[in-house]
């Protein structure tokens, strides 16, 4: 299967509250009028279920990048 | 929202204007006003079809009897394929010229993009079909754009501009705000309906909506929050409280409420949320179902605590009402995955004797995967799933993978059923028989569940060994156990195969006589597509053959050559190749060697980017797998398209119209 990596994504707007207890295991950061998610996903079954989290709430996907895997120990 | 529309001039217009196209695609992201937008235009222009979709879609023999029943045909039971709809279209002129599928990204099975894109080809030029969907949808966008035939509404046309800001707030609260506040709205909500909406419930009975908007515009919290400080807590108690706590449901009836939520009169408090304007929409004209605006439920499920008590009650109530799926789905959030599998496995007989592995394909789907590989009855669903899709291998592999020390004697049974139905399959008929005869001593005479299959498979077995009257035994005895729990999958393949006997020793009028009723108890039964389904029409047609009906025979020969290509399945394909020979020049010609085993979905969607200019690692990237993954499918479908190369795939893929 695939390999656990980390990623980051970028969502335009603030994340509802309640949502950034549920994605505790995500390190945030607020940049103008975007939200980035960086954490490690551990397959693409959870990358989708991710996705389709934050699409569920309404928030808008701007990107998903796959990091360098050398910043994996990071995490 | 609710019963009231403000009318959208825009959108009216580009959807009045699209009355050329076949399809019209709304492709918009959550609470973007979808639905709202189109549900306003129809009452509007005085009705249509509307059918809003959920993942229990994904089986065609639920989603088309629905498009059917929402298109008011005659009989909407019998409609099992999109071609039956639009033949029953061409029969129905007063059926209406719009069909809505609402949240049609809820479907995931490529059978069902197929028959929506072969409604478009097929139904009547007037019928205009509107799918709206969070994602564009696997359909053949490019063939109708290319044609013209595309009309698409986006995120852009669906945004509100300041003036439809104002008309919305008038509606909503009475109030005419300024040109520069309405502006700023536009800016801050992006033109966004649901937290338009929002902006509209918090102005109104407030006494400062000047204050109101300026403190939305300035702030930056998610409208999820806005919505929990700004609505819902200025809403009173009752309300409140029955909203979050009814937030669980994808639907909502009042008695279902009631148990939910613990309250008495829920009728009355779904009609005053309606009211209200709260999201709530009413899904029949009697306002028996409702169901919350999508994106104002999760928001709703973000503000109230996890609570598995209350999917527990709800699951009681949809397994007392019989909606199983729902009950399963529940039961599954409540933390009682065990009993979500007691049910599924409980209900195999019924779904696998319908036809309809697709729907014990989505249930088991949602049970975790710890569950799932602990119980054997599970392990047995999922080896039917594999023998309806022909996945000979996968049925061998799950059903042997079980010890049968530990199973009672029903259960061994069923794994004989299945590897006998897999011998049969691959033509191996002496052993299929002997296989099916070891499960026939495991089961009392008059149980129905695994015998009546394993007496088809002894039928089947005996009558490609030539065997004619322990044939017709074995298959009247299978009528006669399954007739009385009308299992109908059970009766089409025991009645189609006497059908074929007669035939064979001769008795041609009994023979065209018992595969024309055939035929018609699968039509009637939602069965005529199904790959069961070919021996009659074969059948029928090598008699009609011998009579010299040679035209009416080739309509028949057709539709059973194409059914027995949808599984790989030796019997089946046996007879298809006796026909074909039997027609002779009046055959219609494959063209070339016909796929014998099919595409999965995987391996469809690295076909559908085959021919574009990608990389393979970018297809892997494109959908989110690994290079190798990519390869093992790319290689698989070479395997089953009989080619070496990608440009001979994508060649014969377009040939057999896959593509």
């Amino acid at each position: 299967m695939d390999e656990r990596r980390m990623y980051l994504i970028e969502v335009r707007g603030r994340l509802p509250s309640a949502l950034t207890a549920e994605l505790g295991r995500f390190e945030l950061a607020f940049i103008g009028d975007s939200t980035l998610l960086t954490g490690a996903i551990s397959d693409s079954a959870a990358l989708y279920g991710l996705l389709a989290r934050l699409e569920a709430v309404g928030l808008a996907l701007v990107a998903v990048r796959p990091l360098p895997t050398d910043t994996g120990d990071r995490a | 929202m609710g019963r009231h529309h403000v009318a959208r001039g825009r959108v009216d217009a580009a959807l009045d204007d699209a009355s050329d196209a076949l399809l019209v695609l709304v492709s918009a992201p959550a609470g973007s006003g979808k639905s709202m937008a189109l549900s306003g235009w129809l009452a509007r222009r005085g009705g249509g079809a509307w059918y809003s979709l959920d993942a229990e879609d994904n089986d065609p023999a639920v989603f088309w009897p629905s498009v059917a029943t929402a298109l008011a045909l005659a009989e909407p039971a019998e409609i099992a394929t999109a071609r039956d709809v639009a033949r029953a279209l061409f029969d129905a002129p007063t059926a209406p010229s719009v069909l809505v599928l609402d949240d049609y990204h809820a479907i995931t099975n490529p059978a069902v993009h197929a028959g929506v894109d072969q409604l478009l080809v097929e139904a009547p030029a007037h019928l205009r079909v509107v799918v709206a969907s969070r994602h564009d949808p696997p359909l053949m966008l490019s063939r109708l754009r290319a044609q013209g035939a595309l009309r698409e509404l986006r995120f852009d046309d669906l945004r509100f501009d300041p003036d439809e800001i104002g008309a919305v707030l008038q509606e909503v609260t009475g109030l005419a705000l300024s040109q520069t506040e309405l502006r700023r709205l536009a800016d801050r909500t992006d033109g966004w309906a649901a937290a338009v909406q929002l902006v509209g419930l918090s102005l109104r009975d407030h006494d400062d909506p000047a204050g109101v908007v300026d403190a939305f515009a300035g702030d930056n919290r998610h409208v999820a929050d806005y919505l929990r400080d700004e609505v819902l807590a200025r809403l009173p108690e009752r309300l409140r409280s029955f909203l979050l706590a009814t937030a669980i449901l994808d639907r909502l009836a009042a008695p279902l409420c009631e148990a939910v939520a613990q309250v008495a009169d829920a009728q009355g408090l779904l009609e005053e949320l309606e009211r209200l304007n709260l999201f709530v929409i009413p899904l029949d004209r009697r306002r028996r179902w409702f169901r919350y605006h999508h994106l104002f439920a999760e928001w709703l499920r973000l503000q109230a605590p996890a609570d598995p008590s209350k999917h527990l009650v709800a699951a009681e109530w949809f397994l007392a009402n019989e909606f199983t799926g729902e009950a399963i789905r529940h039961l599954v959030a409540g933390g009682e995955a065990d009993r979500a599998a007691d049910v599924i496995e409980l209900e195999r007989w019924v779904l696998v004797g319908q036809g309809r592995e697709e729907t014990l394909r989505e249930w088991i789907q949602l049970l975790p995967a710890d569950v799932l590989g602990q119980r054997p009855g599970l392990t047995l669903v999922a080896a039917w799933v594999a023998h309806h899709a022909g996945r000979w291998d996968d049925v061998r592999h799950l059903a042997g993978s079980l010890a049968p020390d530990d199973l009672d004697p029903l259960t061994q049974a069923e794994v004989l059923l299945l590897e006998a139905g897999r011998q049969m399959a691959i033509g191996e008929f002496a052993d299929a028989g002997r296989t099916a005869m070891a499960g026939l001593g495991l089961v009392a005479p008059g149980e129905p569940r695994a015998r009546t299959g394993l007496l088809l498979v002894e039928g089947r077995s005996r009558l490609e060994l030539g065997d004619l009257e322990g044939a017709t035994e074995s298959f009247s005895e299978a009528i006669a156990l399954a007739g009385p729990y009308n299992v109908t999958i059970v009766l089409l393949i025991a009645r189609s195969h006497l059908a074929e006997i007669h035939r064979r020793a001769g008795r041609m009028h009994d023979a065209e006589v018992e595969a024309r009723a055939v035929l018609d108890f699968a039509e009637a039964e939602g069965l005529a597509e199904h790959p069961e389904a070919t021996v009659a029409n074969l059948t029928l047609a090598s008699v009609l053959v011998d009579v010299q009906r040679t035209d009416e025979a080739a309509e028949f020969a057709a539709r059973g050559l194409r059914l027995a290509r949808l599984v790989p399945y030796v019997p089946r394909q046996r007879q298809a190749g006796d026909v074909e020979l039997h027609l002779g020049p009046a055959a219609p010609r494959r063209r070339g060697p016909s796929m014998v085993e099919p595409l999965t979905g995987r391996e469809l969607s690295v076909l559908r980017l085959l021919p574009s200019s990608l990389t393979p690692r970018e297809i892997a990237a494109e959908l989110y797998l690994s290079l190798n993954t990519i390869k093992t499918h790319t290689r698989s479908l070479y395997r089953k398209l009989g080619v070496q190369t990608r440009h001979a795939a994508i060649e014969e893929a377009r040939r057999q119209q896959i593509l």
